[in-house]
């Protein structure tokens, strides 16, 4: 396949040279490499571009994509979800699941007025000034977002090009090797929508190879006001080690996710949950369950388990795994077995479930991913604060009630999320991600003051400083 | 912190010329009352022995190492100009300057060309107080004729090569006819003569010293006690195997042990002190010369 | 006595005789002069037995290992190789696995981790001797020099400096052999100084240059001689062998087809034969050195496989799939083991001349999380 970069709105099929791709389905894609007059292409772009578009029109745009999204006769949702079985080793079902994922990130335009109001304090504040307290704040765009995009989760790609949309940032993204498909899928759904309009123009998508990282992509690097990055630790730490000092540097994961299942509740109930937040995405993603700690005696639960997984094996398929993963798969299996650690796994290696003791560190360190579940039997939920810090970003409880007792000592302990089972890929409006609220981190915050005829609360008279001095008298007006 | 100390010195032959030595010795503990001189074998230089030298200051032993003059080595003279007689005025040399440091009589431990001067400066000093020997030629001639592929005694050249080094062939061989160094029958006569224990190390894989020359010069007349250890499936190289290498430093220490009536059996040194040493020495060695 | 008396024969009063088993089949063979010139044949039988005496020994000396092959329900013996377990060399970085008691352990050898946790492996003498043995074989594949023949600039540290990191220590090693010098000092690589004492080696001709390091280092000095214009007169007395990978430089890596003629012209090497890669990791006991042909002979006291990747079953040659070894030179804990490299075996005649098992490692797996942001190790989990 031979696949396009957009710039800055404008699909670009040719630069003066071509990366090829292998994916994880071993097919190759053939993408135009950056080049010097690319990089001024992209550097070009005002940062401003979205700065005075109001934030209706923006979501208003967006919804009009996501609305596309939403049928499934979109020419370009087919060709996405083709292309995430054909390069990405996707099961159908899967691919429809993302595209589906995708149509309600898109079309829920409440959901992007409530994270800024969450996040923000008021969705105004990307408009207008905004009175808080003595002051009006405007919250401004950084400018010019780099979005460094992993290739677990292609719906990464969207919530963190829909951030940096909302808070008025042009992006450039840089699409992962195993998915360049989901951003400019993304891109070229704006073009479908109206080529023309500013929030298709605030979108780039590029590609180039990670940990081969040169002098274009050092200026890319250099010229952008915040970077996303996502997913494995060697494009966080290029980011980090190479942006200028006054560039925010935003870094999501690289974690891993558990969950707790107390005594109570639907046994039946929790396996069912529990199977969807490991088959979502084949446990790539960093909300993915690896392991749950249950109360009390396990073989029901484990039983539970494996017809959850048997369900999940019809309703979200195992993707396909490229030889790294599969090799991957059976290494870590392997080094479970030789620590004594040998599970139960279904025929297809679809799925495995192993059961261990918590404490039994070397069996059950490395996680092999791939639908594996490590079952840790434990006489109390709280047993799961031995096995957390933060390096953990979601524990999932069930049932929900169980997050009040473990709230506090798990926030203690540095993890990032408490979520009901079942529910790990869904990041409700309000919640933190990686520790952070991430729109706060896209925009710059102006503040305009009240003037000196305004009181400051608690002091009766209007700011004369300089009689203040003359008259000495300062302490007077301390509260 | 290594448990041995290391320390350069050394001496000279009656005409001035310098010999350099090497002692190694345990840094604490007793050191046994026999110092042992190691004589390295032809084209060798003190730093291949430090194996040696390790496993005997390791078990109590001060060992003392020379290079020749006129030979590789850090001391006097080159290899141009080898003799066998020069070379057993060192071991002489280095086994009085030990003699004379710790007045105590020495153990010789000498490996192929050199065990052939180790008898004959046993059988002529009582400073020697035994010999231990390793695939040590007895029969010189037949010795450097399986070396070179020829005969030089009788088909003499004007220069020979060995390992790279060019040797004066005239001046060599002049020595060798004139002070006898090339019949078994000239071995025999000083393993006659010495009276001191000796024991030799032969291997099985060595294709350049012959056993039956080994067995005909031990066991005419000795004129001590004698002991053929044969290693199986040792080269003449005995370092090649580590294995060999080390079964030998064994054997040779049990027996110095017990010759010093230490009941003990002998013990190896820490890998990781062997590697240093030999870095170190080797060092020395390139720096100098 | 460590040594066995075999053999004690009657003689004189005065001459004592005694044969002594000095050492055994397997060092016999390391320290052998032949150890790539048998017929394939030859080579397969010894290998089968080495291996083989060698999983006795660990089946006896290493309980984890005993209980894994228990598991595994290894029962065959005399084994076919490719069914004998193989241990992920993961393994190593979670706990230490020995066939011996830790006493005998001379030194703990730790990989350098460009990944993650690293690998803990703990060597006896024995295994040690074997492992410079088999450096003393690998380079006869290139010649076989005397040790006043050569002269070897290294661009890594000294043995002291290395310390335990095991790529460094073993580059560090070859000092043991040939006279060398050490550029790399507090942990800086002196490029102009290697370079100064490469161009006056050259000059003077009188002994062979082998410049040794690992290739992000090559590269760096390849790029001062690029960058200087002047390219070394190397000729035909110069080798250049890489070792340890690119390690955390792996962006800058470059293809051999690439590399070995920027090698070849800026070192003024007569021919690509002279550029050279050796191959080891901390779990292997053995180091594998390119012969002229750029093959990577496999000595015939190691099982080389690759297998494929979901099953770990053992692959015909020529396929690709994920390495494994079974290393019979390792007698302090089991070098049985499959790793994380990808890559093929061949057997048969070599473009070198040589019959025997030769291979190629093409890439290290990269893991799940590596590309994603799943963190898979539990890291933090305790604090």
């Amino acid at each position: 396949m031979r696949s396009p970069i957009i710039v800055a709105g404008d699909r670009v099929d040719a630069t003066s040279a071509e990366l090829e791709l292998r994916t994880r389905t071993d097919e190759v894609v053939h993408v135009p490499a950056l080049d010097a007059a690319t990089v001024d292409r992209l550097l070009a772009q005002p940062r401003g571009a979205l700065a005075d578009v109001p934030l209706h029109e923006i979501c208003a745009f967006l919804h009009n994509v996501g609305h596309n999204w939403k049928s499934k006769e979109y020419t370009r949702r087919r060709i996405y979800e083709r292309h995430l079985v054909r390069y990405y080793g996707y099961s159908e079902k899967m691919a429809e699941t993302e595209a589906n994922w995708i149509a309600l990130l898109l079309s829920s335009h409440y959901r992007i007025y409530d994270t800024l109001s969450a996040e923000l304090g008021s969705w105004h504040m990307v408009d207008s000034w905004v009175a808080r307290e003595e002051a009006y704040v405007r919250a401004m765009p950084r400018g010019r977002a780099l979005h460094i995009i992993p290739g677990n989760v292609p719906l990464s790609c969207i919530a963190s090009v829909i951030r940096a949309i909302a808070t008025k940032n042009v992006s450039i993204v840089k699409a992962a090797s195993d998915d360049p498909m989901t951003p400019l899928a993304l891109a070229l759904s704006f073009m479908d929508t109206d080529p023309l309009h500013p929030v298709a123009k605030a979108l780039s998508v590029v590609y180039w190879k990670g940990g081969a990282e040169g002098e274009l992509e050092r200026r890319l690097l250099a010229d952008s006001d915040v970077v996303c990055a996502w997913g494995g630790e060697a494009a966080i730490e290029w980011a980090k080690r190479n942006a200028p000092a006054e560039t925010e540097v935003l870094t999501f994961g690289p974690r891993r996710s558990v969950a707790v299942v107390g005594k109570g509740g639907d046994r039946k109930k929790a396996a069912r949950a529990l199977a969807h937040d490991v088959a979502m995405y084949d446990q790539r993603a960093c909300f993915s369950v690896q392991r749950v700690f249950v109360e009390g005696p396990v073989d029901d639960f484990v039983a539970e388990v494996k017809q959850a997984f048997a369900l999940y094996e019809t309703l979200l398929p195992k993707g396909k795994h490229d030889f790294d993963e599969r090799a991957g798969y059976a290494l870590a299996h392997l080094e479970a077995e030789f620590f004594g650690n040998p599970g139960v796994a279904s025929e297809q290696a679809g799925w495995a479930i192993v059961v261990r003791p918590p404490d039994d560190g070397d069996a059950t360190a490395r996680h092999p991913l791939g639908r594996t579940l490590y079952v840790h039997p434990v006489d109390h939920a709280s047993a799961v604060l031995d096995h957390v810090g933060p390096g953990v970003q979601t524990v999932a409880v069930y049932p929900s009630e169980l997050a009040l007792p473990l709230r506090d000592a798990l926030a203690r302990k540095g993890v990032s999320r408490i979520v009901e089972l079942g529910l790990n890929n869904v990041f409700r409006v309000g919640g933190a991600h990686d520790g952070m609220y991430p729109t706060q981190r896209l925009v710059r915050l102006v503040s305009m003051e009240l003037p000196a005829s305004v009181a400051v609360k608690g002091i009766v008279v209007p700011i004369d400083q300089t009689t203040f001095l003359e008259q000495n008298r300062f302490v007077e007006f301390i509260p | 912190m290594t448990r041995v100390s290391f320390e350069q010195h050394e001496t000279h032959l009656a005409d001035g010329r310098r010999i350099a030595i090497w002692t190694t010795a345990p840094r604490e503990g007793p050191v046994h009352p026999m110092p042992l001189v190691v004589g390295a074998g032809f084209a060798r230089r003190m730093h291949h022995f430090s194996p040696v030298a390790m496993w005997g200051a390791h078990n109590g032993f001060f060992v003392v190492r020379y290079d020749p003059v006129n030979h590789v080595g850090i001391s006097d003279g080159e290899m141009w100009n080898f003799t066998l007689s020069e070379s057993c005025e060192s071991l002489r040399a280095a086994v009085d300057w030990t003699y004379e440091r710790t007045g105590q009589a020495v153990a010789v431990v000498a490996t192929s060309l050199t065990a052939r001067m180790a008898y004959q400066v046993a059988a002529e000093t009582d400073r020697v107080a035994r010999v231990i020997t390793a695939v040590g030629v007895v029969h010189v001639q037949r010795t450097l004729a399986k070396v070179f592929g020829q005969d030089y005694a009788t088909d003499p050249v004007p220069l020979a090569v060995f390992e790279g080094k060019e040797i004066n062939g005239p001046r060599f061989l002049a020595d060798a006819h004139e002070k006898n160094w090339w019949s078994l029958a000239s071995t025999i006569h000083f393993l006659q003569r010495a009276r001191q224990p000796i024991t030799t190390f032969i291997g099985t894989e060595d294709d350049w010293v012959d056993p039956a020359d080994v067995n005909a010069a031990f066991s005419d007349a000795p004129g001590g006690p004698r002991r053929i250890l044969s290693l199986e499936r040792a080269p003449h190289d005995l370092s090649r195997d580590p294995a060999v290498a080390r079964t030998f430093f064994l054997l040779m220490l049990e027996e110095l042990l017990a010759a010093c009536d230490v009941t003990t059996k002998p013990v190896d040194p820490p890998f990781e002190a062997l590697m240093e040493q030999s870095l170190v020495e080797r060092r020395i060695q390139r720096g100098d010369k | 006595m460590t040594a066995e008396v075999v053999r004690a024969v009657a003689a004189p009063p005065v001459v004592e005789r005694i044969a002594v088993a000095a050492t055994t089949d397997l060092d016999h063979l390391i320290a052998g002069e032949a150890v790539f010139a048998t017929p394939l044949a030859e080579q397969h039988a010894m290998r089968d037995h080495h291996v083989r005496r060698t999983l006795a020994h660990h089946l006896e000396r290493c309980a984890a290992y005993a209980a894994f092959a228990a598991r595994r329900q290894f029962t065959d013996l005399p084994a076919d190789l490719a069914a004998i377990p193989v241990i992920p060399s993961s393994v190593f970085k979670a706990a230490r696995v020995l066939s011996v008691d830790e006493a005998e352990i001379a030194k703990w050898c730790k990989s350098s981790g460009t990944q993650g946790a690293q690998s803990m492996i703990g060597r006896d003498r024995t295994s040690l001797e074997r492992l410079l043995g088999s450096i003393r074989a690998g380079v006869t594949l290139i010649q076989d020099w005397l040790e006043d023949d050569l002269e070897v600039i290294h661009l890594g540290p000294d043995r002291s400096e290395a310390g335990d990191v095991w790529f460094m220590y073993v580059m560090s090693l070859i000092e043991l052999l040939y006279p060398t010098r050490h550029f790399v000092r507090g942990g800086v690589f002196d490029a102009a100084g290697a370079l100064d004492r490469i161009r006056a080696l050259a000059g003077k001709r009188d002994r062979h240059v082998a410049v040794v390091g690992p290739p992000f280092r090559v590269l760096e000095l390849i790029e001062t001689i690029e960058r200087a214009g002047q390219p070394v007169p190397g000729g035909t007395g110069m080798t250049v062998l890489t070792a340890g990978g690119w390690k955390r430089f792996s962006g800058q890596r470059i293809e051999r087809a690439a590399f070995d003629p920027r090698v070849c012209a800026a070192f003024g090497l007569a021919s690509e034969a002279q550029v050279r890669d050796a191959f080891n990791q901390v779990e292997l006991n053995t180091v594998m050195i390119e012969c002229a042909a750029h093959r990577k002979h496999v000595p015939p006291w190691l099982y080389a496989a690759a297998r494929d990747p979901d099953r770990l079953t053992v692959l015909p040659p020529g396929q690709v799939g994920v390495m494994s070894y079974l290393d019979a030179s390792a007698t302090s804990y089991p070098s049985f083991i499959v790793t994380d490299d990808v890559g093929e075996v061949h057997e048969g005649t070599c473009a070198c001349g040589r019959a025997g098992t030769t291979l190629q490692i093409q890439r290290r797996l990269v893991s799940v999380a590596q590309r994603g942001c799943a963190l898979t190790l539990d890291s933090g989990g305790k604090k």
